[in-house]
């Protein structure tokens, strides 16, 4: 994977560029904004992360003149403006996500991974198998192991999103932006608790795991063997 | 009485409201038509009158003059001067007609065939129309006991006289009319254009947009509006301009730092040797994520309460079914706590809104009343049309010393489980109410707290009201 990292503070594009290496991703570094909006005008990427306070330019107009040009790479946000309406701003701009500083690497790098993902435009079929899970999108019914699992509308929500996110992290931000539609942390444990309602309904009667707690970030579904 | 602003949807730009310049236009020409017809009818009566007045003295002096001869000369001579007059014009172009008759029906003389309807012995007078069809002003007297005499003078030259005055007066009337309508639209239209431009740029500026300031160069008081209105708008930029700026840039500067020390706590935690324990880094890292929370919860009260009264940004938002989502988000948190919640969402309660900010404001309640709950406890939350939002709990309820100052930043109270917090919860749903021009209070209730958040009009003479 190769991206591209628009961000004047050295320390931080240091840090992130390190972090992405050692999962073997490629960082291109832009100090400034023009000279970021010319080199993904230039070279292809999988993704572009954008910081927004640039000294020569906001980073809001640098999405606009990249979607202007037609430059098609998903774009995150990385910023110090982190407030729920910092957020909707940045995606009504056309931003794909948005991540607050500071952040979790984890998460830095499951929603990269699943902006790469939705932009190379892997689109589900109608069932989605993972391991032992089954996930039955138009019925909405869930399988472990060919046992169907009662779940109610809003843990189903959930599960389909484990299943589409299957092997990666899914942060408490992105189960609160996409299935819940809250762009705020509520600060109480209530994406927790929902989860450890589906995990006991995944799991119950399976000697197995169905959800891993990936510490300080979020949840990974496992294959469930 | 409770003061604060109420916040309706913005109108459309142009939205179809009436002119009072159209108005004033409209009245004042109603005014000019009234006194022109009213002029028009006394100029016309007096004119009438001075007519008749005329028509009457002419006769009168006529009759008083053939008396005379009738007195020296007698009636011999009377008749033969009635028909010489007869033949005559008068300058003012009135014809003299006469008739001398017995009493018992014999005509003696005159010009006119028939006796009109005029009775001699009372010395009648006025308009009469002759057996010839002429119309003429007459006065029938008895000259003596057997001689009756009849005078009159035509008044057709008058007539037209009158009507060409008429027609003179209507023209020029309908000319003032005209011209004052004309002159009239025009500075109706001029005045109606400088107040909109005025207006305009107040619903440009409230939009976001950067408005064209509207013209003050006129030295009148449109002028001056316009001049009070560029310096309030200008004003309410910068100043939105400013907050927002220092808000960026506070955050800017204390996160950015932060997130440097977070990326050295996770260097650390990285390389840590096997066997250290990692609790004190994981407890720096937890500490950096409380500041960063309690600025931008301090970031977004500051937001809010600027924007009080400000429609931008506010859409209609469907409040029963973002209730019903927070409902079904926190079931579960408060079946774990061992706290039953219930819920009573009348549907299709809606108002014009922040949708993020108004999810913010009723979680953060629940947030508040999960947390201060015990075990075996419950916490319900009622919409209602008004909007009228409440959240109550049979816990401790808040303290008697905190009750003055349950919505001030950093009031915290004891909570069940010990649970920490920045006490920024309540001041930010605070502020978010006065943002939707609602008012929160925490009003008296038997057991636990009971939160209340409807407009400001609703809250008049209640206990509550601010």
């Amino acid at each position: 994977m190769k991206l591209l990292y628009i961000e004047d503070n050295a320390e931080a594009a240091a840090d992130l560029t390190a972090l992405l290496a050692r999962q073997g991703t490629q960082v291109v570094w832009e100090m400034r904004g023009a000279d970021g909006l010319r080199r993904a005008a230039l070279e292809p990427f999988d993704a572009i992360i954008l910081d927004r306070m640039l000294p020569d330019m906001d980073g809001l107009e640098i999405v606009q003149k990249l979607r202007d040009s037609g430059v098609g790479a998903p774009v995150l946000m990385l910023s110090a403006l982190g407030r729920a309406s910092n957020r909707v701003e940045g995606l009504d701009a056309g931003v794909d996500d948005y991540l607050a500083k500071p952040y979790e690497p984890d998460e830095l790098t499951a929603r990269l991974k699943a902006l790469v993902r939705r932009a190379e435009g892997r689109t589900h079929s109608a069932i989605i198998i993972y391991g032992q899970f089954e996930c039955h999108v138009k019925a909405r019914t869930a399988f472990r192991r060919n046992q169907h699992i009662a779940l109610s509308p809003k843990e189903f929500e959930l599960f389909r999103y484990f299943m589409e996110n299957a092997g990666d992290t899914v942060t408490r931000d992105m189960l609160l932006r996409d299935v819940w539609k809250m762009n705020f942390d509520p600060q109480t444990n209530v994406v927790d608790v929902n989860i450890g309602r589906l995990r006991r309904k995944l799991e119950s009667g399976f000697a197995t795991p169905a959800l891993e707690t990936i510490w300080g970030s979020g949840y990974r579904l496992t294959r469930g063997d | 009485m409770v003061a604060g602003p109420s916040l309706t949807l913005p109108l459309p730009p142009g939205s179809h409201r009436r002119s009072i310049f159209g108005v004033l236009l409209g009245r004042a020409l109603l005014f000019t038509l009234a006194a022109l017809a009213l002029l028009f009818g006394v100029t016309v009566w007096e004119s009438w009158q001075a007519t008749e007045r005329s028509l009457a003295a002419t006769v009168d002096t006529d009759i008083a003059g053939l008396a005379d001869i009738y007195a020296i000369n007698g009636e011999g001579e009377l008749l033969a001067r009635l028909a010489d007059r007869s033949t005559m014009i008068g300058l003012e172009g009135r014809q003299a007609r006469y008739l001398a008759m017995r009493p018992d029906g014999p005509r003696l003389a005159g010009n006119i065939a028939a006796w009109p309807d005029l009775a001699p012995a009372l010395s009648e007078q006025g308009f009469v129309t002759l057996d010839d069809g002429t119309a003429v002003y007459a006065r029938a007297t008895r000259l003596a006991p057997g001689l009756n005499l009849l005078v009159a003078r035509t008044y057709e030259r008058d007539w037209q006289a009158l009507v060409r005055m008429m027609v003179l007066f209507g023209a020029g009337a309908l000319g003032v009319v005209l011209v004052t309508f004309a002159m009239g639209r025009r500075a109706a239209s001029t005045l109606r254009r400088r107040v909109k431009d005025i207006s305009r740029a107040f619903r440009v500026a409230e939009d976001g947009g950067r408005p064209d300031l509207p013209d003050s160069a006129y030295d009148d008081e449109i002028g001056e509006l316009a001049e009070l209105s560029t310096r309030s708008i200008t004003r309410s930029a910068n100043l939105a301009h400013t907050h927002r700026h220092m808000s960026d840039h506070i955050a800017h500067e204390i996160r950015t730092p932060l997130t440097h020390l977070d990326g050295r706590l996770v260097s650390a935690l990285r390389t840590l040797p096997p066997g250290s324990d990692p609790a004190v880094l994981e407890q720096g890292r937890k500490d950096i994520r409380g500041v960063v929370t309690m600025l931008d919860s301090l970031l977004d009260i500051a937001s809010s309460e600027a924007r009080v009264g400000d429609p931008a940004g506010l859409i209609e938002v469907d409040l029963s079914a973002l209730a019903d989502d927070l409902v079904d988000l926190y079931a579960g948190s408060a079946e774990e706590a061992g706290i039953t919640l219930r819920s009573v969402i009348e549907p299709g309660v809606r108002l014009p809104g922040e949708a993020m900010q108004l999810t913010r404001l009723i979680s953060n309640l629940l947030d508040n009343a999960l947390k201060y709950v015990p075990r075996g406890g419950q916490v319900s939350l009622a919409v209602a049309h008004g909007p009228v939002i409440e959240v109550r709990d049979d816990g401790p309820g808040v303290e008697p010393a905190l009750r003055g100052t349950v919505f001030a930043r950093f009031t915290k109270g004891q909570t069940a489980g010990g649970h920490s917090s920045h006490g920024l919860g309540l001041a930010l749903a605070r502020a978010i109410a006065l943002r939707h021009g609602m008012h929160i209070a925490l009003v008296k209730s038997r057991q636990g707290a009971h939160f209340v958040i409807k407009p400001h009009a609703m809250w008049e003479g209640e206990e509550g009201a601010a």
